[in-house]
């Protein structure tokens, strides 16, 4: 399930500020309270792949150790496409949570 | 040269992998070296700590299927694009040619005006078979999505599109080698002028245009099978 949603939130980890890949994960596992432990791996052909959709823009940068490091940042097209993806997530989470409280109130109810 | 460890056997592995697009392997290789070094660094920097950091990045055929199917996709999307931009551009050689043929007043023998009679309709069939193929290859590839991972249905999808493409580029390749012929031909039956240079150069232009775009689609046809060897297990 994780899976079907990594661009979005590959893009939510990058809303905050430019970032390279290990900080994008990290940013996923805070904000997440480690409940999102994919591959750390899986995370760069989800960074390649939204920079090839115009989502992302990145370039090399040298990071603290002085090892080659690329960083990436949403795009105006990727924070629409985040604003997008946001309130679709939204509406889907209000349906199911609807969906939910109604077999929670049935399963309640006294049975006769 | 890099330390030998685990980081760096995965990263071979990793290479090799990606070995169907020799560019983006050294970015991956760069990308995740950097971030290996730094999870093994967290964790202690001995070989334990990079072979945990190994564990956690993953299996280097699995990302490897993940980048193919955006390279891929990527790369024939460049071979359909290129396919009709070489097919417009052998058309806009070949219609300078008759302008300065006419420029020229240059007509055709009459010797080679039978030859022309049967290799004309040849050419013009074959350079419209081309456009249709080139056309069908471009809208096909913009109706495919590419998937998070390549698998063979999506593979197959990629193989037909770069087989329209190649289609396309063979019977170009008639096309511009009828019209070389009969250039040929054209200049032969001249006396040497410094006006046969255009006739000549526009030859050139075309074959040059056509052996590009056949190269590419070797290229793009080796690297597509050397990625389908990564859905082999």
């Amino acid at each position: 399930m994780l899976k079907g949603h990594l661009d979005m939130i590959v893009l939510a980890a990058l809303a905050g500020a430019p970032a390279h890949g290990y900080a994008v994960i990290q940013e996923i596992r805070r904000r997440s309270g480690g409940a999102f432990d994919l591959p750390e791996g899986t995370v760069y052909p989800a960074l390649h792949r939204l920079e090839q959709q115009g989502f992302l823009a990145s370039r090399w940068t040298k990071g603290d150790t002085g090892r080659e490091r690329r960083t990436y940042s949403l795009t105006r097209s990727g924070r629409r496409a985040l604003a997008d993806r946001r309130a679709v997530w939204h509406r889907f989470a209000a349906a199911i949570g609807g969906l939910f409280e109604e077999s929670a109130h049935a399963a309640a109810r006294p049975h006769r | 040269m890099r330390p030998r460890g685990p980081i760096a056997d995965h990263l071979d592995a990793l290479a090799r992998a990606l070995a169907f697009d020799p560019a983006l392997a050294r970015r991956v290789a760069k990308e995740a070296e950097d971030h290996l070094r730094e999870a093994a660094d967290a964790a202690g920097g001995d070989a334990e700590a990079e072979r945990c950091a190994v564990a956690a990045f993953g299996n280097a055929r699995a990302l490897a299927r993940q980048y193919a199917a955006t390279a891929l996709t990527a790369q024939t999307r460049r071979i359909g694009a290129g396919t009709v931009l070489a097919l417009a551009g052998i058309f806009a050689v070949m219609e300078a040619r008759v302008a300065w043929y006419g420029l020229m007043q240059w007509g055709l023998a009459d010797a080679l005006k039978g030859m022309s009679a049967v290799a004309l309709p040849l050419d013009r069939a074959a350079f419209l078979l081309a456009a249709v193929l080139a056309i069908a290859a471009f809208v096909y590839l913009g109706s495919r999505r590419a998937p998070r991972e390549l698998h063979p249905a999506y593979g197959k999808e990629l193989a037909r599109a770069v087989a329209l493409c190649a289609a396309a580029a063979c019977a170009l390749l008639v096309s511009v080698a009828i019209e070389s012929v009969l250039t040929a031909f054209r200049l032969l039956a001249a006396a040497p002028c410094p006006a046969a240079l255009v006739p000549a150069a526009t030859i050139a232009a075309e074959a040059a245009c056509a052996g590009a775009l056949v190269w590419s689609i070797g290229r793009a046809s080796r690297r597509a099978m050397q990625a389908a060897a990564l859905m082999r297990n």
